[in-house]
């Protein structure tokens, strides 16, 4: 299986009100190609650190991380995020009066390549994960938060890349619209052959992944591979 | 490049409030700063004018205010006395091309009568003494002779307050033979009956030996309306006479005296460089605690006063403006950059760079600070010439309230040193002809990146502080 990200021993504090947060304490994991993981746990645990850690947003104090196996200490961390990971938010992080095309657009002007047939990939992109043409051009600020996430996910989709970060996709999202979002990662991972780590508290959403970690207080756990009926007992009550 | 530019363009119109607060800002910059600009330029050019119009002479004379200074100031004071040597030494500055050096003496006649001085008021008669060098007893008793080195270069005639209407001026030949001839005035000459060839007797003020001299021409006021005639009379009672012959006299009277003149006048190659010839004087050694050089000053200052307190006005608004205007873009931009956290860190979490993104700032105000200030610019400067004209005009009404309370209003319009040439065109020089020349536009360019350039500095600081994470993160 081909390694996409490898955890070793990361390491991250922030200060919070005067007070040292230690927000990961020596995560280790790896992470591959076509695989769909979850990362559970209760708020504050620290896993929406962890993704940022993974997006390259910030680096960690301690240990590394490593991206189909370069430290992302050593690679342009910009070039990183804009080539190689699709982020996804719960607040779903759109620029409000762009259009959803034009959300959709942005990350491929960051992406700096001249691409052909632009309007087809966007407009294909945004079909992918159920928004039409007339959508796609309403402005992301006149959309219901279903098709947010949505246009969101089609922005992180419209870069390729080989790593796809959610945090709390669905966490502002009613079931059933929650239960397609998770459909579309699904398939990202086993059809689509990406690397898709998801921070949920969703048990809904944790029963699809192929594996699953749990967070507290900092520290990664790494679940056993446990069955459906098994998940179902599992303890994620997480607030 | 292409993207950045699109992505700007969004960005101005889909948030039109923000741009039209960020623009309105801007163009009452540029609006302010360019009519401030045509107005500090106008006024330049009206100086140099009234300077060029002034003439291109320089006077170096006693310099009898400081001594006036020093003496009010309980000092002992020497009258010092101005030599051909000391002015000689200003004929190797580079700007001088031409000079005359004058001889003024006072000097009574047994023989002829002045002609009688009729001024109204004690004020203007102390005035007139002050202007024609003799005191309010002897003014209509005495003559004053002038004798010029370069007889072509004689003021009077040369300003046009006076011309030769009977035979002819002193020339060059008069002052090789040291002739006893004289020119006098018309109104001088029909008192006592004299024609060309006629002669009479002088003897200077202080001075006991009288010496007889021959009229060889007679001259007259050009112009002369009724509030001249005063004026006129007083300078109806000057005589000239050639240099050589007056020095000769000065000398058989006080040897010691022979090489002193009233006043030297130098003529520059451009009445601008009237300023470096100060200087250059200096450095030549003459000491301005004894002499003074006078380029027309108070009479230049006279005219350009208005003029020059509308171009403080100007340079001073102009300054005001654009800090304050920095300032409050700079405050504006924080705000607006605060709002756009979230933009940022979108941006940031999609791998622009913090360069691009400054740039893409950068952009958006190059934009709008170019539609802004192409706005402020043309409307600036199509306004600039009424108000340079309302400002001027309270300008000149104010000195001119302060004149008529002093009583000097009389003087402006007829100073003794003003000539026909000055007077005809006094209004004209007192206005103020703004226009928009390449030069202002080059300085509201200037002004626009400076604008720009305030907006990118706040952008660039608010932008390297923003961490993704932290814009991201902490709103998720």
């Amino acid at each position: 299986m081909e390694e996409i990200i490898r955890l070793e021993n990361v390491k991250y504090s922030y200060k919070s009100g005067g007070n040292e947060v230690r927000a990961v304490k020596n995560a280790t994991a790896t992470f591959y190609r076509g695989r769909l993981y979850s990362i559970v746990g209760r708020s504050g645990s620290g896993k929406s650190t962890l993704l940022s850690l993974m997006a390259g947003l910030d680096l960690p104090q301690g240990g590394e991380i490593f991206f189909c196996g370069k430290s992302l200490k050593e690679i342009d961390r910009d070039h990183y995020r804009s080539h190689e990971v699709g982020i996804i938010y719960q607040s779903y992080n759109l620029i409000p009066y762009y259009t959803a095309y034009e959300n959709v657009e942005l990350a491929l002007d960051v992406l700096g390549s001249r691409i052909k047939n632009k309007d087809e990939l966007i407009y294909g992109v945004l079909e992918k994960v159920g928004i039409d043409r007339e959508k796609a051009k309403r402005k992301a600020s006149r959309l219901s938060g279903g098709e947010q996430q949505r246009v969101a996910i089609a922005r992180a989709l419209s870069i390729d890349p080989k790593l796809i970060l959610a945090d709390e996709p669905t966490g502002n999202l009613d079931s059933e619209t929650s239960d397609e979002i998770c459909k579309i990662f699904l398939k990202l991972a086993h059809e689509d052959g990406k690397c898709v780590v998801i921070v949920t508290h969703s048990k809904e959403v944790a029963k699809l992944s192929d594996k699953i970690y749990k967070m507290k207080d900092g520290v990664l756990q790494e679940a056993k591979l446990i069955s459906q009926r098994e998940l179902a007992e599992e303890d994620l009550t997480l607030s | 490049m292409q993207g950045l530019l699109k992505r700007s363009v969004r960005n101005i119109l889909r948030i039109p409030a923000r741009s039209i607060l960020l623009g309105l800002l801007i163009f009452v910059v540029s609006f302010l700063t360019m009519m401030g600009f045509t107005i500090e330029s106008g006024t330049k050019t009206s100086i140099m004018n009234i300077r060029r119009s002034l003439g291109n002479d320089v006077r170096l004379s006693v310099n009898f205010r400081e001594l006036m200074r020093r003496y009010q100031q309980g000092e002992d004071v020497e009258i010092p006395t101005l030599t051909e040597e000391i002015a000689k030494k200003l004929l190797s500055s580079k700007y001088v091309i031409n000079y005359n050096f004058v001889i003024s003496q006072n000097a009574t006649s047994d023989t002829i009568k002045p002609v009688e001085i009729n001024i109204s008021t004690d004020n203007m008669r102390q005035k007139a003494g002050r202007i024609f060098g003799f005191g309010r007893q002897d003014q209509q008793q005495t003559f004053r002779l002038v004798a010029d080195l370069k007889p072509e270069l004689s003021n009077d005639f040369r300003n046009g307050n006076k011309q030769i209407i009977q035979e002819r001026f002193i020339n060059q030949q008069d002052l090789s033979n040291k002739a006893y001839v004289v020119v006098v005035d018309k109104l001088l000459a029909d008192k006592n009956n004299l024609k060309v060839g006629s002669q009479f007797d002088l003897k200077l003020s202080d001075s006991s030996k009288s010496f007889n001299v021959m009229v060889i021409g007679i001259c007259d006021e050009k112009t002369s309306t009724d509030e001249q005639n005063s004026f006129s009379a007083m300078s109806s009672n000057t005589i000239y006479i050639p240099y050589t012959t007056l020095k000769e006299i000065v000398k058989s009277i006080d040897p010691n005296s022979a090489d002193v003149i009233t006043y030297a006048m130098y003529y520059l190659d451009n009445p601008l460089n009237a300023d470096n010839f100060k200087k250059d004087a200096q450095k030549l050694g003459i000491d301005t605690t004894k002499y003074m050089l006078n380029a027309n000053d108070n009479l230049f200052n006279r005219i350009a006063a208005p003029i020059e307190r509308v171009s403080s006005f100007s340079r001073v608004t102009i300054i005001g403006i654009l800090i304050a205007g920095a300032i409050i873009i700079m405050l504006l931009m924080s705000i607006v950059i605060r709002e756009r956290k979230l933009e940022i860190g979108i941006l940031r979490s999609l791998g622009l760079k913090k360069g691009k993104l400054a740039a893409q700032f950068a952009m958006e105000a190059l934009i709008i600070t170019l539609v802004a200030t192409i706005l402020g610019g043309v409307i600036g400067g199509a306004l600039s010439q009424s108000v340079a004209n309302a400002l001027l005009n309270k300008e000149i009404n104010a000195q001119q309230q302060a004149f008529e309370q002093r009583g000097f209003m009389m003087m402006v319009q007829r100073d003794a040193n003003l000539s026909n040439r000055i007077q005809e065109r006094y209004s004209e020089l007192t206005k103020l002809e703004v226009k928009i020349g390449v030069n202002e536009v080059l300085k509201l360019c200037g002004v626009s990146l400076l604008l720009v350039l305030c907006v990118s500095i706040i952008s660039i600081y608010s932008i390297s502080r923003f961490e993704p994470m932290s814009l991201l993160v902490s709103r998720s």
